[in-house]
């Protein structure tokens, strides 16, 4: 699922039709930080990944089920066993009376986080999630009613079945997180510049100090080892897509010396960049279960079945 | 044509024809269970009527918080309760008015939501409906009601006629009273008053039964107190199916319209009195009745016709302006509130019934009005653009305690639904809704909900800036959490315009006008005994905040009791003698509305915002030993301004029953008077010596 891993900070999501949701089965590598307009239910269906997000960070096993809010920031890593994610992803409309509402519902749902199961147990909402990507695997013309159908009730599943907030914002004035969201923004436009903290702190017209709280309270990281990680993100997709040598790449990524650069992607992905140029980002199975990997989409069947049994 | 001669030009079946409710019986119990596309009284319910000789069909529609009639056009005001804590007689008569009007619009010419009936137990399912646990407030409201409903020439009801302040029982509970002091003084005072000073059109029977007979058969209350000794002159009502179980025996009590449709009226009352069983006097007198009273407000409704009316938006205004002066400020400490909104950044919201446009009750009160604003539409509404809103319902403490903690205050919505308390109907329409039954009375549980009361016991603690809004029809007694909690209010149900009312008082842009009506008190165990479940009950001279100054016992919060967002003092109080003393002749059959004293004094606000609040004059005698409510004014000041106001005291409002001579009686001796703000908030206390002819004290 390429486009999954590379728009790493606003992930536009295509619906392809005139569906308000899209679901998907992938295996995860490495999906940095990004967030979406759109709600992301993740059921793990096989292996472990770890997510990490502005309010909990943990793996999440196999049968697990976690829920990303909208414009919720968060990432996902796979560890070294394979694994196996299903995704469903719902337009925040589906949640609106009218274009006049401005409310945002906020879930707490994340089987693995004892206080974000719902009342009724996370079950019926797991298999709803199941019942929806097993229409996606199975490409026939009569699903599509079925998957059309399937998101549209979950939604109401939702909003009758988990614990949920809702936040309604002050008009136009820009609050606290939707600023770090511009903040994360920007900083992936200039990732190749130097001294990149300065920049964010000279651009938004704030300390350093109020920049590292931000990110702090934010991400529960500093805005260094966030720019960090930024870096060594953008590193990975032009290793993997490029055949750029190793000193465009440092320049490109903003690293300061070849030093900084082995010694951060060392740190983050646990590989040497030229190694993992040469596994082809390590990658083989981490592309989107489309039918051309058939193998992987009936293991997904057979782990959606069971489940649902 | 004078109704005397119309009656006499009836025939027989034209005069019972008057005593007659004409609605579809199964139409109206299938409405009520919501079995049918229509919902009760949506369309006025016809009675009598005799177009021969132009007498109108009574064309009832039901109360109390608007006009039951119609879906989406009418006002929905605050409950009778809500109301009540304003104070506030003057708006009453307004609201009379307004809803009187609406009637008018749906073809009504009846009004059956005048609900008085003494709030003997804050458990009660509808203590919503009525003006609260004192006989000279209830009188005040219910009279100002009935005043402002008849203006325009709709004639105002009067319910439950008597003793009915029981719902899980009410169609089988025999009700008593520990003397007859207790039953003139408690419990039918203010009916008194309504109909013999505010000439009430009309009266509506209850279910339960009183000393033994059923309310609707009572001639003793029908009959002997009602037409007797108050000189009634208008028509009574049976409450609707129930309300009448027996043609000859309802006949010679006195009822005279059987309602909402006839059994043992119509053809069986023409077959009694012609086999002699109901002497044909009784129908004379029960057509004549109606008769005169239906001819006499056609009148004054064919005149007010050429009368400005109120707009609709005028009645909207009515409906928010007495939800917020109906708001009573239980608890602020270090003035938490008013929250100004340019300081807040961030609110959280917690409780379902913030999302709720909780109206009350569902029964025969429901009214369908175009729009219900609920607590968080409202917040919205006035914060939008300046503060950021989370609302969550409250069902995780951990989130709950995360989010009060983020935010800048923290405003809970807790409470009572039409499931916790209201008109014990047909349970099996809502038990299909919950599965758990509903409504009726709230015997034993005066609390919150655990999970409400769970939620407030931590949520008060993370955030300092925390102020509790309760909705409820009476006394809601607050758990461990109150002294966690710095703010509280209670709003009631305040109607279509509720949610915008509690938002503008928390934020200051209104101040909270209420004073309790009621008495929260610190136990339950304070209040009178009560069976809701028996058959049969006494009920004693004290409840309320009389019991408990008879007992020696402080409220949590007593009656009369609210705070204000500003302070007012009292001074220059004085007590002057109104009339010469030859008033006291007993047992005189008009009502003497002459002001016997008056209590003279200067209010002033002393605080820095304009603000309203209620001079109590209690009076307390030899044979009366506890201070009960004999007058109130409300006053509305502007910061540093002052006024002189007059609270006069009536000598029907003081007398006192006495059961040997069975008539009210004016005592001799010492009156102590009590003047201050609330019943346990005295001010200033004198005595005024009735036998020596002082003009001051």
């Amino acid at each position: 699922m390429d486009n999954y891993q590379e728009k790493y900070t606003l992930e536009s999501v295509d619906y392809g039709s005139q569906l308000r949701g899209k679901s998907f089965v992938t295996s995860i590598g490495f999906s940095a930080w990004h967030w979406h307009y759109e709600y992301e239910l993740m059921l793990v269906l096989k292996g472990k990944v770890t997510f990490r997000s502005e309010k909990w960070t943990g793996s999440v096993t196999e049968g697990n089920l976690v829920l990303v809010n909208s414009k919720e920031l968060h990432s996902i890593v796979g560890g070294n066993e394979v694994n196996l994610c299903g995704f469903v992803q719902l337009s925040p409309d589906l949640f609106r009376s009218g274009t006049e509402d401005k409310r945002q519902f906020r879930f707490f749902l994340n089987s693995m986080n004892q206080d974000e199961q719902p009342e009724e147990g996370i079950v019926s909402i797991r298999n709803h999630v199941s019942r929806i990507l097993m229409c996606t695997l199975i490409e026939k013309e009569q699903t599509a009613y079925r998957l059309r159908g399937e998101m549209y009730s979950l939604v109401a599943d939702l909003v009758e079945g988990a614990d949920y907030d809702i936040l309604m914002r002050r008009q136009k004035e820009e609050t606290g997180s939707e600023e770090l969201l511009d903040m994360i923004d920007y900083i992936r436009r200039h990732v190749a510049e130097d001294h990149l903290s300065v920049l964010l702190a000279h651009e938004f017209g704030v300390g350093e100090k109020t920049l590292y709280r931000c990110f702090k309270a934010g991400l529960g990281m500093s805005v260094r080892d966030f720019i960090e990680e930024m870096r060594v993100q953008q590193a990975r997709k032009l290793l993997r897509t490029t055949d750029h040598d190793m000193p465009f790449i440092i320049d490109a990524c903003g690293f300061g010396s070849e030093k900084t650069f082995y010694r951060s992607f060392q740190k983050l992905t646990g590989q040497t960049p030229l190694s993992y140029r040469k596994s082809d980002g390590g990658n083989t199975g981490h592309a989107e279960v489309r039918g051309y990997l058939d193998y992987e989409r009936y293991e997904a069947l057979d782990l959606l079945k069971g489940f649902l049994s | 044509m004078t109704p005397e001669w119309i009656v006499q030009n009836m025939s027989l079946e034209e005069k019972v024809r008057l005593m007659s409710g004409r609605a579809d019986r199964s139409r109206i119990h299938g409405a009520l269970k919501g079995t049918l596309s229509e919902h009760y009284n949506e369309k006025p319910y016809a009675a009598g009527g005799n177009d021969r000789l132009h007498v109108p069909e009574i064309r009832f529609c039901d109360g109390p918080r608007g006009v039951v009639c119609g879906r989406g056009k009418a006002t929905c005001f605050p409950v009778p309760m809500v109301r009540a804590a304003g104070f506030n007689p003057d708006l009453e008569e307004e609201i009379g008015t307004a809803i009187a009007q609406e009637a008018q619009q749906f073809g009504a010419n009846f009004f059956g939501g005048i609900c008085i009936n003494f709030l003997y137990h804050p458990g009660w399912g509808r203590a919503q409906e009525t003006y609260g646990e004192d006989d000279f407030l209830l009188g005040e409201m219910g009279g100002a009601m009935v005043r402002g409903v008849q203006s325009v020439g709709v004639i105002a009801c009067l319910k439950h006629f008597a003793f009915n302040q029981m719902e899980n029982q009410r169609f089988r509970v025999n009700v008593r009273c520990d003397s007859l002091r207790t039953e003139r003084e408690v419990f039918l005072r203010h009916f008194e008053k309504c109909i013999r000073r505010d000439h009430a059109g009309a009266v509506m029977s209850a279910y339960n039964a009183y000393n033994g007979v059923m309310c609707g058969h009572n001639r003793y209350l029908l009959h002997d107190v009602l037409k007797e000794e108050w000189g009634f002159q208008g028509f009574l009502i049976s409450d609707f199916t129930w309300g009448v179980k027996g043609t000859v025996a309802a006949a010679l009590a006195g009822q005279t319209v059987e309602m909402a449709d006839t059994k043992y009226f119509g053809e069986k009352l023409v077959e009694a009195v012609r086999r002699g069983l109901v002497p044909e006097a009784v129908i004379d007198d029960a057509a004549l009745r109606i008769a005169r009273t239906m001819k006499s407000f056609e009148k004054i409704s064919m005149e007010s016709e050429k009368r400005k009316r109120l707009k609709k938006r005028e009645i909207r205004e009515l409906a928010l302006q007495s939800a917020e002066e109906g708001i009573v400020l239980l608890k602020n400490e270090r003035n938490v509130l008013p929250f100004s909104k340019r300081r807040l950044h961030t609110i959280a919201v917690f409780g379902e019934l913030a999302e709720e446009g909780n109206q009350g009750d569902r029964g025969s009160a429901r009214v369908y009005p175009e729009h219900v604003v609920s607590p968080l539409e409202g917040l919205m509404k006035l914060v939008n653009g300046t503060t950021d809103v989370i609302y969550y319902r409250g069902h995780n403490i951990a989130h709950a305690k995360r989010l009060a903690d983020e935010a800048d205050c923290v405003i809970v919505i807790a409470g009572l639904t039409y499931l916790d308390e209201g008109e014990a109907l047909s349970k099996d329409q809502f038990t299909a809704e919950r599965g758990t039954s509903v409504g009726g009375d709230r015997e034993g549980r005066l609390r919150l909900h655990d999970g409400d009361e769970k939620l407030l016991n931590e949520i008060g603690k993370v955030n300092p800036n925390t102020a509790v809004v309760m909705i409820s029809g009476s006394a809601v007694i607050p758990g461990e959490w109150i002294s966690q909690v710095p703010a509280l209010l209670w709003a009631g149900y305040g109607g279509q315009e509720g949610g915008t009312a509690i938002a503008r008082v928390l934020f200051g842009e209104a101040e909270p006008g209420g004073r309790l009506p009621y008495t929260i008190p610190q136990r339950e165990e304070d209040l009178p005994a009560l069976d809701f479940e028996a058959s049969e009950v006494t009920y004693q001279y004290y409840s309320g905040y009389r019991k408990l100054a008879h007992d020696g016992i402080r409220a949590m919060y007593p009656f009369g009791y609210g705070l204000s967002y500003t302070s007012f003092a009292l001074s220059d109080v004085s007590v002057r003698r109104e009339i010469p003393s030859d008033v006291k002749a007993a047992g005189e059959t008009e009502w003497n509305g002459n002001p016997f004293f008056a209590v003279f004094c200067h209010i002033s606000n002393t605080g820095k915002r304009s603000g309203s609040t209620v001079v109590q004059v209690y009076v307390e005698t030899a044979k009366c030993p506890v201070p009960t409510l004999k007058g109130f004014l409300k006053v509305k000041l502007e910061a540093g301004a002052g006024r002189d106001i007059r609270i006069p005291v009536s000598c029907d409002d003081l007398k006192y029953f006495d059961e040997e001579e069975h008539a009210f009686r004016l005592e001799q001796g010492n009156f102590t008077i009590h003047v201050g703000f609330s019943a346990e908030q005295i001010e200033w206390s004198g005595k005024f010596q009735e036998l020596h002819h002082h003009d001051d004290l």
